[in-house]
């Protein structure tokens, strides 16, 4: 047959292309029909609802205008919470990155037990978040926990700080407990990509005399930057929407002082039922979130 | 294996219960189990707090309960900061609930929204007014609302205080030091400010063995132990011409600095504490006073702590050495608690209410209420007076009084429309305190953003409510 | 040895979370903490498989779960990835949408399916929650697939097509196969992913179908905290996945590193 003839000599593919429209909309159908439904829908819901004025007591579905939008902008903790969900993620996604490309670097030579290191170290990503929030708020707790035990055997005198209430220390507190639980993550995926890097490249630079730092700068980093690339977008969103290891370890404590969107999300909908204003907070989010990521993925794509 | 045994020790406390009464008139829970007869084989579906509370329902009153009827309670629980959410959840969408524990200080929101129904005429068909009214009068007004009873308080919550009797009365080196230190005799704090001194005396002397007291400050419970203090330093929650909210008041600002100050003779990292923690640190003597809700009262004598479902309380050190007083102020907090109500989308509604009358009759919940395992506590004139409960340990006399003149002196919790987030936004303000805020800016913060609400529910219609809460004897005392 | 510190400080917690299923609540709230319980203390694994509780249905449930949305989530993925791998299906537009999909919190999502679903009658079953996960799992599933399929050399399936095989057995025969190390490591994800998950499970359950993250979660209750039992089923909920992970680390390195460089 000639399509498959011109195929297999290499020619253009548009043969095979367009014999198989009705096969690659097939393939995609399925997918693309349970995203719309589960994904689209709440989108769309929270945007309407958001439009009236729906909460605990009435249940008025009919048109309200942007009063919630108003309202939302004027409010202060809302904008703090953004705050504080900008200000984990800045500062979790580097601290996971470096960790991560550090690590990869260490495991990238020879290394005795290394398949059990890394299965070891890979476990933290395994845990449940809820349950790792719990475990590092008990290791933290001022009493009964052990940091507190070994750091005041350490200095000297009984330290007594309360790790999950102090506005000093409570977002360190969280940072640990979320970084703990996915530089592995990180690990894993530059790991491997560190892996494919071509030795021959890294090689060649060592004996032209670059040092260390400069072969991996240089060389490696460029190399794998498509999937670092792809690491931070997945991470990154994943912080933006952080909530479990929040809220088991300081329930957004002292106060609203570590209180993310999610969380407040949370508080809004959830404890207070204001159906319709925790929808307008809801598409806002988006709204924004959209915009940035949709942006970064266009330079990536189209650079490709 | 220890389930069956507490299902039989259950069922043998019920039968001793339900055979005295047998012998005497018939009873409410009586009268309730017959009419429930021509019910049996169906099924209700309860909705309470996850853990112990729903162990109680679970081994005293459903077994029983399809023992004498012969209709099975079916439970669903939650946490109980969500037990408000799952309810409403359930009553705009699936409508499963029959039986509902609500808390009093939400209330006016189901009854609003229409959730629950009112309770009278079923009342009055079975006989249940005396019963009722053996309510002590602290709790009674729990499941009131217009005039109308939407549910039957099944849990007298109130702040209880636990001192160290060996530390305190009976130590005459303690009693000569503190007499000279501070001028007056050393005895469980009746004050704010003696509670302040007693326990910095203890934390100086006995520091870091044993510290003066421990409370529970993490976030969500904070409020509770809170807001007697600041109707004690006479503040009120709201300005009642204009609903403007009142936390930021002299009376506010002057009880969260002091509040926030307790904790400098409180064991370091007491801030992060919630329920468990600080009654754990007086479990095991580490401690000097601690006032908490009363079940601790009685796991403190190790009564009722030795099933598997309890394994998660230490053990307590200080049995024997405890004595119990109403809370520093006088007017502690009845915080929390639990009326039993029926849901308005019930299919069973009378089964329901026939359940919730039973469990609630004075034989049935006077059983529940001195289990240790159950954190049911005493709420009836009658609990206060139970000869079998009076003599559970040494001075459970002395702990039942306690609760009686707590209960009486008891002020209720802000009890308003949306009254959740009034609660979270004086929450958040205790625990920006705690965490170094200056007080007066944490309150009109928290103030501030009251009034949006307020002002969102509409300022007439939350003045109404809010005046039915501040008339009543148990608003400010 | 850098490397020996890290692993410390990444199994020490893991190690505390371990402890604390087996101590006594004394040793729980003991000062100076207990680093090693004095009688390990199993009666918290025996009470989750006996009587009243319903912990052991709940792994049950996360399992069915788990294991269904991979499935679906796999061959459904595994298609469109294909589809856009092969045939640029949606460009650059259809990508980004796809990717887009994972931004979304679970928080904001859940309470408009939660109304949707109790209208619709179908809360807390089984095909409700998976179609939920299913639909939030393949983002990841596609972006991963897209990948490994990108790396598989073409002549393989023209080559099957010349022998006459149709476009569905291609995919059967040929990228399955080859795509092997892929899909194990996209699975694997998956399936954590899902096992883990709190929010939807919180909301979109009542009582039937409870998985093991909201169960835990209920044990941290206001006035009672039951650590060991936390621990406890915390360990169990894990263990599945440590032996898998442990066991099959090598599988997931070579499997990401062959993914992950064409994302």
């Amino acid at each position: 047959m000639t399509t498959t003839a011109a195929a297999v000599a290499g020619g253009p593919r548009t043969g095979v292309l367009l014999q198989d429209r009705r096969f690659k909309y097939w393939l995609i159908a399925p997918a693309v029909l349970v995203m719309l439904l589960v994904g689209l829908f709440p989108i769309l819901y929270s945007l309407v609802v958001s439009l009236q004025n729906v909460t605990l007591f009435d249940q008025d579905y009919s048109w309200y205008g942007f009063g919630w939008y108003e309202f939302l902008f004027e409010d202060d903790r809302f904008w703090e919470s953004m705050w504080h969900t900008a200000l984990i993620t800045v500062i979790a996604l580097p601290t996971e990155l470096i960790i991560g490309l550090l690590l990869a670097r260490m495991f990238l030579g020879n290394l005795r037990a290394k398949p059990v290191f890394i299965a070891i170290i890979l476990l933290p990503s395994v845990v449940c978040p809820i349950v790792v929030g719990a475990v590092w708020r008990l290791m933290f707790d001022t009493r009964y926990g052990p940091i507190t035990h070994f750091l005041s055997w350490v200095w000297g005198e009984t330290i007594e700080i309360t790790w999950v209430v102090d506005p000093t220390w409570v977002y360190p507190v969280i940072l640990v407990a979320e970084v703990w639980q996915w530089f592995p993550f990180m690990f894993l995926i530059l790991l491997a990509a560190l892996s494919n890097v071509d030795t021959d490249l890294t090689d060649a630079a060592e004996v032209d005399g670059a040092g260390f730092w400069t072969t991996f700068i240089r060389i490696s980093l460029p190399a794998i930057w498509p999937v670092m690339f792809i690491a931070i977008l997945i991470r990154g969103l994943d912080l933006v929407r952080i909530f479990d290891i929040v809220f088991v370890v300081t329930k957004g404590g002292p106060g609203t002082f570590t209180e993310t969107t999610p969380i407040y999300m949370y508080i809004t909908g959830f404890h207070q039922f204001e159906t319709s204003y925790t929808g307008a907070m809801v598409f806002l989010v988006i709204v924004l979130l959209s915009i940035v990521v949709v942006t970064a993925l266009r330079r990536v794509e189209i650079s490709r | 294996m220890t389930m069956w045994r507490i299902t039989t020790a259950a069922a043998a406390l019920g039968l001793m219960f339900g055979a005295g009464q047998l012998a005497n008139a018939e009873t409410a829970g009586d009268r309730a189990v017959a009419a429930a007869q021509k019910y049996s084989g169906t099924t209700l579906s309860l909705h309470s707090e996850a853990g112990l509370q729903a162990l109680g329902w679970e081994l005293w009153n459903a077994t029983q309960w399809k023992e004498l009827t012969g209709i099975v309670v079916d439970q669903t629980s939650a946490p109980v900061n969500e037990m408000f959410v799952t309810t409403v959840q359930d009553f705009r969408g699936p409508a499963n609930f029959d039986v509902l524990d609500v808390a009093p200080a939400y209330l006016p929101d189901l009854v609003e929204i229409g959730a629950v129904v009112p309770l009278n005429d079923w009342m009055d068909e079975f006989g249940y007014w005396d019963d009722y009214n053996d309510i002590a009068g602290a709790y009674k007004g729990w499941g009131e609302y217009k005039g109308e009873v939407y549910g039957f308080p099944d849990d007298g919550d109130v702040h209880v205080m636990m001192y160290r009797k060996d530390l305190i009365d009976e130590d005459a080196d303690n009693q000569a030091e503190f007499q000279e230190k501070y001028g007056y005799k050393l005895a469980v704090p009746t004050t704010w400010k003696e509670f302040d001194e007693v326990a910095q005396f203890i934390t100086d002397k006995y520091g870091p063995d044993i510290f003066g007291a421990a409370q529970p400050r993490a976030k969500g419970l904070t409020l509770y132990f809170w807001m007697d203090m600041f109707r004690d330093y006479g503040g009120r929650f709201f300005d009642e011409a204009t609903m403007d909210c009142a936390w930021g008041s002299e009376a506010g600002v002057k009880s969260l600095t002091d509040f926030v100050n307790q904790r400098r003779y409180m064991p370091p990292g007491a801030d992060a504490w919630g329920f468990t923690e600080a009654a754990a640190s007086m479990l095991q003597g580490h401690v000097a006073m601690h006032y908490t809700w009363p079940g601790v009262g009685r796991w403190i004598q190790n009564v009722g702590t030795d099933i598997e479902a309890m394994n998660w309380v230490p053990p307590s050190h200080v049995e024997g050495k405890i004595g119990y007083a109403v809370p520093p102020g006088g007017t502690p907090e009845l915080a929390v608690g639990w009326i039993i109500s029926v849901s308005s989308k019930s299919d069973n509604q009378e089964a329901a209410y026939l359940f919730a009358q039973w469990s609630n009759s004075k034989e049935v919940s006077t059983g529940k209420t001195s289990l240790g395992y159950s954190i049911r506590d005493p709420f009836r004139i009658s609990h206060y007076s139970d000869p079998g409960f009076r003599n559970l340990w040494s001075n459970a006399g002395e702990y039942l009084d306690a609760l009686k003149t707590a209960g009486e002196n008891g002020v209720q919790d802000l009890t308003v429309i949306q009254a959740q987030k009034y609660h979270d936004l004086i929450d958040n303000a205790i625990q920006a305190a705690i965490g170094g805020e200056d007080a007066q800016s944490a309150l009109d913060t928290a103030c501030k953003q009251a009034n949006r609400v307020t002002k969102q529910i509409g300022v007439d219609r939350q003045r109404d409510v809010y005046q039915q809460f501040s008339a009543q004897e148990n608003a400010y005392r | 040895m850098g490397v020996c510190v890290v692993v410390l400080v990444v199994a020490f917690p893991l190690y505390w979370l371990f402890i604390m299923a087996f101590k006594s609540a004394e040793e729980m709230y003991s000062v100076p903490p207990v680093y090693w319980p004095a009688e390990p203390n199993l009666g918290n694994f025996i009470v989750l498989f006996s009587g009243i509780n319903e912990d052991a249905r709940t792994f049950l449930n996360s399992l069915i779960i788990a294991t269904s949305t991979t499935i679906i989530t796999m061959i459904l993925g595994t298609m469109c990835a294909y589809s856009m791998a092969r045939f640029r299906t949606g460009g650059h537009n259809f990508a980004i949408w796809i990717m887009s999909q994972r931004m979304l919190p679970a928080i904001a999502i859940v309470f408009p399916l939660f109304l949707a679903f109790a209208f619709l009658d179908i809360l807390d079953t089984f095909p409700a929650i998976i179609a939920v996960y299913v639909a939030f799992n393949l983002p990841f599933a596609i972006w991963m697939m897209r990948g490994y399929i990108q790396d598989i050399p073409i002549e393989l399936e023209e080559s099957a097509l010349v022998d006459g095989c149709t476009r569905w057995q291609v995919l059967y025969k040929v990228i399955l196969p080859m795509a092997r190390a892929g899909i194990f490591a996209t699975a694997v994800f998956t399936f954590i992913f899902t096992w883990n998950e709190f929010v939807f499970a919180l909301v979109l359950s009542n009582k039937d179908i409870i998985t093991y993250p909201v169960q835990v979660t209920g044990y941290f209750a206001v006035q009672q905290t039951y650590w060991n039992k936390v621990g406890a089923m915390s360990i169990l909920g894990s263990i599945p996945i440590f032996f898998t992970v442990i066991f099959l680390q090598r599988y997931l390195v070579r499997g990401i590193s062959m993914g992950a460089l064409k994302g």
